[in-house]
């Protein structure tokens, strides 16, 4: 079908027709390849695919930002517009609703949490200036500061709180986080500066979500005034009020006078500029037409490091790269199998030739970005490249080779290392069929458990449960591979009870030993993100789930 | 003349609708799910996805998602956006005007670029100057956008510093800091144009200039100016007219790459979000209005025949 309608005229005979016109001069099918570009050309070059959208780093960790040295002991400036380049674009701006990256960079300068993340990954009091749990683990006691203002002059109190998180917990409010918080039994607001949240169950990670997304406080009085429009009209109690958006564009904050924290913020206005192509933003930064620029690509590191206006702040492990292998499909049902596709892949040889080495061997599936809980020994008892033990267990699972095909997302670096995991596969026999998807395809055919082997990308939770309880339950409807191991199942069980402390990061290290050995994922690198920015931009706290919180940062001349 | 008018926009009709049924259709067909692309890969209970579905109509057979759909663009309304939360009207009407501005810039460029060297190439054939033009028409065509724009951005903005890197600017604004915005995206945009363009108007000045009513102009004396571009021509132009129409549903697909490498708040990256994210509401509405961008841009270039060859006659 052609769009293009064949017209009437009495075209004299002489001339050429539009037909042979068309081949003569090397015009392939314009009109249509035009609309099939429009309606599925990638974003060429830009940004790795972020598929695993939600939830920071916080709970139970630290960070290990090498950040830059803050260029002075000085007295912060108060003043200035700070422009800070994204990758991603944000969609809504109402924290339960919608929280890809995009959207949370922005949430953070608009909205204050219940408690907070510290550059340790510490958890500080934030709107909540302090807590208590019950002995029965059952009631969570938060005592909120008082005083506090939203954006639109109403008051920030308990029955605030109460709404908030009533409203997640909504199913007609369709939150993500819902899932998250199931254990949650009822909100209790008894007085304007306590609220109760009790547990059908004792739930560890409550607080550690309650320095993301659910934990955000908008004003109720502005979600109910504005409905279903409250995205564009997004109200917090945080460091800068938003002035306005144009989707694509920009966003524009501007500072929050009445800000509860005393002295804080120091800048006049923020302006989140979506910049998708990693090079132009990188360029944006060198130009100066923005102070950040988050999620610098490899390929423009070494520029960004020889200019001396620039300082880099990365944050290793931040995502984490691994290759799902779905035990429905013979004969990766057999663990022998799993683990030989373990001792083949060479993972020092995948961070050199995918990330020109921007990237550390991931050995199991705990971050370093989870300082406390993290083992250094997995690097020891983890799989490391041995081509004879990898044969080696192939035979002893009376394996001779067989076909992989292997989904990806598609991006420079993930498709570099999937060809380099199907030359790796091939010393073994195994026949690696690379399928390239779109990031939303590839998590789409993982979750309808079509697939055999999937290699993607995830980002930390708030607290480790988050990562591990979903994806290695064994009735977890997420564990898309059919993992079951009921000794992992008992060690998830015990790390939602455990308070935080040595027993907890004991648990999880066990926990993490017989997943490693399981091989339910082969566990290929974890990522450096880095973020950079104007050597004038001070302050800014390397926070591990890479996101901007602006309220400190000031400007030096 | 206004009959003929009438016809072809009213063939336009069926055209939308078929184009609409595809475009359903293959987002339809293609992994991914509007759903998962709101509540992240792995989150969101049972509830809430079946109260996202409803909400979204997805919970409907495929056949009343596309009647509701239709219904509502009958009476004017593109839908909503859950994904932007705003209605997809809106959108589309800011981002018009940034993709416009583009590829109007683009055309005027490319017509200023290809007809000088099309004609000089043509009446120069063989010169140094006709190998220059056709070296300098094959490397445009043959650049892709995504890496010429990267390029153009490290030499004008990075190196030089004279253009900015990125972004846009309202013309009604910053009119300066809007042209100095435009210049490099539609400079990528109109590269592999202007070479398609200047090869055109060359192959067809180079045809009629072979024909009898130019030797006979030649043989009463008229001097080579006056041949060229006075009587060959306009009669070169009816081939290149129809390339124009055409190409601009090119353009509107490299407006896609365009202004996702400048962050230029448009049509294109708006086609690219929608589809990413399975807008299946935003994607209709984008696809409908470039195809109706392009079926207009084929009736001017049909209504441009009867000017460049007045012996045509619209019934």
């Amino acid at each position: 079908m052609s769009p293009h309608p064949s017209h009437a005229s009495n075209r004299p005979a002489h001339r050429l027709g539009r037909r042979d016109l068309l081949r003569r001069v090397f015009v392939g099918a314009p009109a249509i390849a035009g609309l099939l570009a429009a309606c599925s050309a990638p974003a060429p070059s830009s940004a790795p695919p972020a598929p695993a959208a939600a939830a920071p780093p916080a709970a139970a960790s630290g960070s290990q930002a090498t950040a830059a040295p803050a260029a002075a002991a000085s007295a912060p400036k108060r003043g200035g517009t700070l422009t800070i380049a994204v990758s991603e674009e944000w969609r809504v701006l109402d924290p339960p609703t919608y929280a890809n990256i995009g959207d949370r960079q922005v949430y953070y300068s608009i909205f204050n949490t219940l408690v907070a993340a510290d550059e340790q990954s510490n958890i500080v009091p934030e709107l909540a200036k302090s807590w208590q749990v019950s002995p029965d683990a059952l009631t969570w006691t938060f005592n909120l500061v008082s005083g506090v203002k939203f954006h639109d002059g109403t008051d920030f109190n308990a029955q605030a709180v109460k709404f908030n998180l009533d409203r997640v917990l909504d199913a007609a409010t369709a939150s993500r986080f819902r899932s998250e918080l199931a254990d949650i039994q009822e909100i209790q607001a008894p007085n304007e500066a306590t609220v109760k949240i009790v547990l059908k169950q004792p739930f560890t990670p409550l607080l550690a979500w309650l320095t993301d997304a659910p934990g955000m406080i908008s004003s109720p009085t502005a979600i109910q005034k504005w409905g279903k429009d409250y995205a564009s009209h997004p109200v917090g109690t945080g460091p800068f009020a938003f002035v306005e958006q144009v989707k694509g564009d920009h966003v524009t904050l501007k500072r929050n006078d009445s800000y509860w924290q005393p002295g804080l913020p120091y800048l006049d206005q923020v302006i989140f500029k979506p910049i998708p192509d990693a090079t132009v933003r990188a360029a944006a930064l060198r130009t100066k037409s923005v102070d950040i620029a988050d999620l610098i690509a490899t390929s423009d590191l070494a520029a960004l490091k020889a200019s001396s206006d620039v300082k880099l702040r990365t944050i290793p492990g931040a995502r984490w790269q691994v290759c799902h292998l779905n035990e429905q499909t013979p004969p990766l049902d057999k663990k022998e199998v799993r683990q030989a596709l373990a001792y083949a892949i060479d993972k020092d040889s995948l961070v050199r030739a995918a990330y020109q080495g921007n990237a550390t061997p991931m050995y199991g599936p705990m971050s370093p970005v989870y300082k406390n809980v993290f083992d250094p020994a997995v690097e020891q008892y983890g799989f490391r490249f041995d081509l004879a033990k990898a044969k080696q267990k192939m035979s002893e699972a009376g394996v001779s080779g067989f076909k992989m095909p292997l989904d990806i997302s598609v991006a420079p670096e993930t498709s570099r290392m999937a060809e380099q995991i199907k030359a790796m596969l091939a010393q073994i026999d195994v026949d690696v069929e690379i399928n390239g998807r779109d990031g939303n395809g590839a998590f789409d055919l993982l979750g309808k458990k079509q697939f055999t082997a999937t290699q993607i990308s995830w980002t930390p939770r708030p607290d480790l449960d988050g990562n591990l309880r979903r994806h290695f339950y064994s009735s977890s409807p997420l564990n898309y591979q059919s993992y079951a191991n009921p000794k992992v199942d008992e060690l998830l069980d015990l790390t939602r009870r455990l308070p935080n402390g040595d027993q907890r990061i004991q648990a999880f290290r066990d926990m993490q030993k017989i997943l490693v050995d399981d091989v339910p994922w082969l566990y290929l690198v974890f990522e450096n993100q880095t973020a950079g920015m104007l050597s004038r931009v001070q302050d800014l706290p390397p926070i591990t789930d890479t996101l901007m919180r602006t309220k400190s940062v000031w400007l030096s001349s | 003349m206004t009959r003929f008018i009438v016809r072809r926009l009213s063939l336009a009709v069926p055209v939308l609708f078929l184009v609409s049924v595809f475009v359903f259709s293959l987002l339809y067909l293609t992994p991914g799910d509007p759903v998962t692309a709101i509540l992240g890969p792995d989150q969101g209970d049972a509830e809430v996805v079946a109260s996202l579905r409803r909400q979204m109509d997805l919970d409907k057979p495929a056949v009343v998602q596309y009647g509701l759909w239709l219904g509502r663009v009958a009476h004017g309304d593109l839908g909503y956006s859950y994904h932007l939360r705003e209605s997809v009207g809106d959108i589309i009407a800011q981002r018009i005007p940034v993709t416009f501005e583009l590829a109007a810039i683009s055309v005027v460029l490319s017509l200023v670029l290809s007809f000088p060297l099309g004609i000089l190439s043509a009446t120069r054939r063989g010169s140094w100057l006709d190998l220059l033009s056709s070296a300098a028409s094959a490397l445009g065509a043959s650049m892709p956008a995504f890496w010429l724009g990267v390029v153009l951005v490290l030499v004008f903005a990075v190196q030089m510093r004279v253009l900015p890197p990125y972004g846009f600017t309202r013309l009604d604004a910053d009119p300066v800091g809007n042209l100095k915005a435009m210049i490099l995206p539609s400079i990528t945009l109109a590269a592999g144009y202007a070479a398609i363009l200047s090869r055109l108007v060359r192959a067809s000045l180079l045809d009629t200039l072979g024909e009898d009513f130019v030797r006979t102009a030649r043989s009463k004396g008229l001097g080579g100016r006056a041949v060229v571009l006075g009587h060959a021509l306009r009669s070169a132009l009816l081939p290149i007219i129809t390339t124009i129409g055409l190409e601009t549903g090119r353009l509107l697909g490299g407006a896609v790459v365009t202004e996702t490498i400048f962050s230029l708040p448009g049509l294109g990256r708006l086609a690219v979000d929608a589809v990413t994210s399975h807008d299946l509401p935003m994607l209709q509405g984008v696809t409908l209005l470039m195809a109706a961008a392009l079926l207009l841009s084929n009736l001017v270039a049909d209504l441009l025949y009867g000017f460049a060859d007045p012996r045509i006659r619209y019934s």
